[in-house]
């Protein structure tokens, strides 16, 4: 047990290769030993992922449980692994997601189910051992690995376009990860000089801490952020997801919504924003942005799909935009918000994905136009359906809240950054490409709306062009003379000024990622109705079974995870908060943003009487900016002023 | 008497108790026999309201500014945030609770018998109980966010009871559009609670008081957050220009248009404001908005109320003007007077509207009121509480209606020379105006109402649905009678002091929450029994031109007004609702689908973004293309190549310039030019 107990990192990551190993050994006749089998390992990884979570203290903010072997001693490169609250509570995702994944494609995988378990016993290793990994080439080198089985599970047991979406995928992840794979070796060999090669996180991030590798960084940078980038999927780099998850097969797709893009967000956090924080400053309003537009994009477009798996996954690009938001905003509020939606956000589309496969194995289609009053023949489904798409959309009570509020009320309290003129200048020809795109959008949606298409009224006509009008403003206004030139962002809030000062850019940000609730629930009402409510109008609908005993059991677990989540995420965000309080406040401090956010600040409890009553006392004094010493209520000079 | 610690305790229950029940029908109400699901629902909200009432005795016992809290455990806490799950009965609560479970319970009752054919009885009464845990949780919650929680959840179970017919996609519809609706306000609370974090670094409402008094929230701030919860309360109460689901959510079972889409949800607003006042006192800019966008939209949903054919359209037409009324009084100032016509307005339009479900259930769920007439002696009990309910609604004197309409009225009047004289400069007289002549359209409507439903000659449905008219059993008679007998005496809580009454609710039981309201020096008194005079008499106008077209049949005058051009084209508009509708549609719904199908998918995504990624991909498969040409498995043009490669080296290796090449590259150009 004592090995055991100090290789508890080493057991819960390669368990699942071993299993899937012996997998291999199982005759191919043997399907349901085969699932068995497979769902025991995951199980018993489970089992491992809470006892690591039991002896997980949640109040260090640094790696523990570490392990460290030297693997490659001559390049500096060793196996090293550890855990902080980041990765605890993903590790504990990813395990929890596992078996229920497996004992979801009893239905779902028909063919090759052995080959299936493989795959999905090697991805589960290749994920588990990059959230964990603290050796930039291990980290690394899980990070491909999970390519191959993903691209296997997609290109063989995938819907009809699978290898385009397959080859889509693979291509393009690869793609964004040679990138960092040059940027690793880069920054391992430009800070060698501090005393010899090696590929130790931690040690990297202190060298860099110490280099002045000027622009340079600034490459570097931008080599990870686009590694990842294209990972979360961040707009404008998501058009593989919705492929990858149409096709997928639903085990699939449960692991890429919920674990694999976690990995983007994930290594946004733990290397591009935590190594690079100089050079990530000047970026941190354009990824803003662009997650802002990820919010309502994804939204908007989500809601005209007619394909329902096709429009959780563009929901997913929306939810994605959220996390991000919360990750630069770099407040403690914002970014344990923001870990706490990765979470929320696998259980939910995680869960969405699953029911989507529900009924897609009974009726071989997803088209919402097929279903239709499926309540009434359907209902313990249609209950697990509704109670998860409106934790999806973020109800109160419900685990999508608490992240979504934590991310909204930590960003809009963030300072951002103040930059000098180059930094600034560079943020803004960031916020400028982004703009582009945009701008892109606009002529297409001007030259649209000019071509008169028939059918179009003339007050249908005028509404749209308000719209365009309208998106004109959001996003190409602002890069037009500078981010403070917007016509709507000016007046509005008077935040930004030409020399770089983007105090209050999250703010502003936050404003429009709000509009994001609205959508969400338009988008997810939309599918409810479509495919419970209203009578029965195709007839093959009328015999459909309601959920199995098996069903269930893949079903209700999540349920009860986003209902606890949602009424008790305090154990939860205990958990990641010294890890996000240690990644914000070094971050500030490193790239000279204003020491800590705004909100982070003012009242940590609630008054009590005789305080308030003193509170109260001391403001009628004449004093000026007496509260400025206060302990209890203080404000930042900015909001004053 | 009971300890403040066993009443803390108790507390707790006051929420969770209906929650239970709901939880228990939900989950298992389908199996059990229909007696217990009764036993569960309406058990729960009775326990609920008898521990409310108990809990109220002993606060009223104690000292003026007590509050009894009751903190369960921390809901989220990470950097500056910090949120309880934590309960507070304060003396505006406790006015809101006891509404709640009081109205709630009668409401359960009528339903056992309004429901008691429903199969999914049991789901009925689950979405019911979990209504009565989110409308506590909402006026119990000590903190915005746990608002929220309780404001977000009423707005689930209203689309959830709205849809409660799913398989009729119409009202599913109504159901979803109520909710995205909603969503449009509660945006605005979420960015108002960022807005009050950020500044004062809590969102604990006594926290907030104690910043708002100690100057921690400037003008700018209070300004932008009070319009921005406000913009929730449009949305939750139905106000312009957000109060169009609310004639729509009339598709859910009438006993929830009585009890959420009339006398608790829809006045969250109202308490939100009045909760959050101290901000609203700071920013008079935004109390007028309040006022101004009250008194709007009070006349604007009387005059669709005039033209409505379907009974529930009507009332919930009256129901947005009514709210209207709430927000003129909050937006002066008057918040206690402004829940006084919360809580009077719940008595008789609860009744109205469970006076209209025993119609409708009489006329086997005909809504149409051209269907029914003479109804009043077949269903006597029916009609008398009715009765009481319209004389309340449309202001007879020493109704509970004629009290808190009176004092909205009197309060929207001083405003201009009260203690926000300088924003309300001129405003007073304008917003007493439009009340007043909002309350002559609501005597007219209601008594229409009251004469095509009750009088106006024999019943006009077909013969059977006409055979089968019946009073309505004792379950519905029952609230019926309570609510009728609230109407009456409701007026009592705060009786003007014009009439000899003291304003008990405004000037002794609110006083420590809402604050006095200093009125303006000097004797009013006949000012004010002038205003009262007029008002009165503009709704027994109100009330004359319906006698005169509706009393005995419906007017032939009226017809051929009806049928002439002029008029006829303004009856069809306000009977279309003056097609808002159909602007926002047309405005908004249509072409955001259109952009975000045609530009932002098909376009965007799909030809640009992606058009892009192809082209990459496209790019690659070209080189691979002219690779493939040296990988073609064919022998004879692997030697070609190689014959080829190799003469080239040749070349290379042995012309005279090759060794030239090696020199160093500066010097290349030179050596270059020297040949």
């Amino acid at each position: 047990m004592g090995f055991l107990e100090t290789h508890l990192l080493t057991a819960i990551v390669f368990l699942p290769l071993l299993g899937a190993f012996i997998c291999l050994a199982f005759p191919r006749s043997e399907d349901s030993g085969v699932r068995g089998f497979a769902l025991m390992v995951t199980l018993i990884d489970l089992g491992l992922a809470i006892w690591l979570w039991s002896r997980f203290s949640p109040n260090v903010a640094g790696m523990q449980l570490g392990e460290r072997v030297d693997w490659i001693p001559s390049l500096g490169i060793s196996y090293a692994m550890g855990i902080d609250g980041v990765a605890m509570i993903l590790v504990l995702l990813t395990a929890f997601l596992a078996p229920i994944v497996v004992l979801s494609t009893y239905s779902s995988v028909e063919e090759r189910a052995r080959e299936f378990m493989v795959c999905l016993l090697f991805l589960q290793t290749g994920m588990l051992g990059a959230f964990v990994a603290t050796d930039l080439f291990l980290f690394y080198t899980f990070y491909e690995i999970m390519l191959v089985p993903m691209y296997f599970l997609i290109g063989i047991w995938g819907g009809r376009r699978r290898i385009y979406a397959a080859l889509k995928f693979f291509l393009y992840t690869m793609g964004g990860s040679l990138l960092m794979l040059v940027a690793i070796i880069y920054t391992v060999w430009a800070v060698k000089d501090q005393g010899g090669l090696t590929f130790d996180w931690a040690v990297v991030t202190q060298r860099l801490a110490n280099a002045n590798l000027g622009s340079t960084e600034i490459w570097l940078f931008l080599a990870f952020a686009v590694a990842f980038a294209i990972k979360v999927p961040m707009f404008p780099f998501h058009t593989w997801l919705p492929d990858a998850h149409v096709e997928a097969p639903t085990g699939a797709s449960v692991i890429l919504a919920g674990v694999l893009l976690k990995i983007g967000t994930f290594g946004f956090v733990r290397y591009a924003l935590w190594m690079f924080p100089k050079a990530a400053v000047a970026f941190l309003p354009t990824i803003g942005v662009l997650a802002v537009i990820g919010i309502i994009y994804g939204a908007l477009v989500a809601m005209v799909q007619s394909d329902l798996k096709r429009l959780v996954a563009y929901s997913s690009v929306s939810h994605l935009g959220f996390v991000m938001l919360g990750l630069v905003s770099m407040s403690v509020t914002g970014v344990a918000g923001s870990v706490l939606q990765m979470v929320n956000h696998g259980i939910s589309s995680g869960a969405l994905f699953l029911l989507v496969g529900v009924i897609y194995e009974r009726r071989h289609t997803r088209a919402l136009d097929d279903f239709g009053g499926l309540a009434k023949v359907m209902p313990r489904y249609a209950f697990l359906f509704v109670l998860l798409a409106l934790s999806s959309a973020g109800l109160p009570g419900l685990n999508g809240f608490v992240g979504e509020f934590m991310i909204v009320m930590g960003s809009f309290g963030a300072m951002g950054p103040t930059m000098d003129v180059s930094n600034g200048e560079l943020a803004r020809i960031g916020i400028s490409v982004a703009g582009a795109v945009g701008l892109a959008a606009v002529v297409l949606m001007v030259m649209k709306v000019a071509g008169l298409r028939s059918g179009m009224s003339l007050w249908q006509r005028v509404g749209a062009v308000v719209m365009v009008v309208l998106a004109a403003l959001l996003v190409v206004a602002p890069p037009i003379g500078g981010f403070g030139g917007g016509l709507l962002v000016r007046p509005l809030v008077g935040l930004t000024s030409d020399n770089g000062d983007f105090r209050e850019i999250f703010a502003l940000l936050t404003v429009f990622a709000g509009t994001g609730v609205i959508f969400a629930a338009v988008y997810l009402l939309i599918a409810v109705q479509r495919v419970f409510f209203g009578p029965i109008r195709h007839a093959e609908n009328e015999g459909l079974q309601d959920l199995s005993f098996r069903e269930q059991t893949v079903l209700w677990p999540l349920a009860i995870v986003a209902i606890l989540m949602g009424l008790f995420p305090q154990p939860f965000i205990d958990m990641v908060n010294p890890t996000v309080d240690a990644y914000a406040r070094q971050f500030r401090a490193r790239a000279n943003l204003p020491a800590i956010a705004m909100s982070d600040t003012a009242v940590q409890q609630p008054l009590t009487p005789a305080q308030r009553d003193e509170l109260n006392q001391r403001r009628r004094l004449p004093a000026p900016r007496a509260h400025g010493n206060d302990p209890n209520l203080r404000v930042r000079k900015g909001s004053q002023e | 008497m009971l300890t403040p610690k066993d009443l803390e305790s108790l507390i707790a229950l006051i929420p969770i108790l209906p929650l239970v029940g709901a939880i228990i029908n939900g989950m298992w109400g389908h199996r059990l026999p229909q007696r217990l699901v009764t036993i569960v629902a309406c058990g729960s909200v009775l326990a609920s309201f008898v521990l409310s009432a108990i809990v109220v005795g002993h606060l009223a016992q104690s000292a003026e500014g007590t509050r009894y809290v009751s903190t369960l455990y921390t809901w989220m806490a990470s950097g500056n945030l910090n949120v309880d799950i934590s309960f507070v009965v304060d003396r505006l609560s406790a006015v809101m609770i006891l509404v709640i479970t009081g109205i709630g319970f009668l409401i359960h009752v009528y339903s056992t018998g309004y429901m008691s054919h429903e199969p999914a009885y049991a789901r009925y009464f689950a979405y019911l109980n979990l209504f009565c845990f989110a409308m506590l949780c909402l006026v119990l919650g000590s903190s915005l966010p746990l608002l929220f929680l309780g404001w977000e959840g009423v707005g689930l179970c209203s689309y959830l009871l709205i849809g409660f017919w799913y398989t009729d996609i119409e009202k599913a519809q109504a159901g979803k559009k109520a909710f995205v609706v909603n969503r449009i306000g509660d945006f605005g609370v979420l960015i108002a609670m960022a807005l009050l974090l950020r500044t004062t670094g809590s969102l604990d409402f006594e926290t907030l008081r104690t910043a708002a008094a100690g100057g921690l929230i400037t003008t700018t701030v209070a300004t932008a957050a009070a319009l921005l919860l406000f913009l929730g309360a449009t949305g939750k109460s139905a106000q312009l220009p957000l109060y169009v689901w609310l004639p729509d959510a009339m598709a859910g079972p009438t006993p929830v248009s009585a009890l959420i889409h009339a006398a608790t949800m829809v006045t969250a607003g109202v308490y939100l404001v009045a909760r959050t006042g101290f901000i609203y006192s700071l920013a008079p800019i935004a109390m007028l908005t309040v006022a101004v966008v009250g008194a709007a939209t009070a006349l604007f949903a009387a005059t669709i109320g005039t033209a409505q054919y379907d009974i529930k359209k009507v009332l919930a037409y009256s129901t947005v003007s009514q709210l209207g009324f709430m927000f003129i009084a909050a937006g002066v100032g008057a918040y206690a007077i402004a829940l006084f016509h919360v809580i009077t307005h719940a008595f008789f339009k609860a009744c109205l509207f469970l006076g209209s479900g025993s119609v409708i259930h009489g006329m086997s769920g005909e809504q149409d009121m051209r269907q029914m007439g003479g109804l009043a002696r077949k269903m006597p009990i029916t009609f008398a509480t009715f009765f009481i309910a319209t004389l309340a609604i449309t202001g007879f004197p020493l109704l509970s209606g004629f009290a808190s309409k009176d004092l909205i009225l009197w309060n929207a009047f001083i405003s201009s020379e009260g203690h926000y004289a300088s924003t309300f400069h001129g405003v007073g007289f304008w917003l007493w105006l439009m009340g007043a002549i909002a309350a002559g359209f609501t005597a007219f409507y209601m008594w229409r109402l009251v004469f095509m439903t009750f009088f106006s000659g024999p019943i006009r449905a077909s013969h059977e649905v006409a055979h089968h008219v019946h009073e309505s059993p004792k379950s519905m008679t029952f609230p019926l009678i309570v609510l009728a007998t609230l109407s009456v005496i409701g007026g009592a809580l705060c009786w003007p002091a014009v009439l000899g009454g003291h304003e008990w609710l405004a000037e002794s039981w609110l006083l420590p929450i809402t604050g006095h309201l200093p009125t303006p020096e000097g004797h009013h008194e006949k000012l004010e029994w002038t205003l009262m005079a007029c008002s009165t008499g503009i709704a027994f106008l109100g009330f004359a031109i319906a006698f005169a077209l509706y009393a005995r049949r419906i007017h032939p005058m009226l017809n051929r007004l009806v049928s002439e051009a002029p008029f006829r084209d303004l009856f069809v508009l306000v009977n279309n609702k003056w097609h808002i509708d159909e602007l926002y549609d047309t405005l908004v719904v249509k072409p955001l689908g259109w952009v975000s199908r045609i530009v932002f998918y098909e376009g965007m995504d799909r030809r640009v973004i992606d058009g892009l990624v192809n082209l990459v991909g496209w790019f690659g498969r070209s080189i691979g293309f002219v690779g493939q040409l040296f990988q073609s498995g064919n022998v004879q043009r692997y030697l070609a190549i190689f014959a080829l490669a190799l003469a080239l080296l040749l070349y290379g290796w042995l012309s005279p310039s090759a060794p030239q090449a090696e020199q160093p590259a500066a010097e290349t150009p030179t050596s270059i030019q020297a040949r």
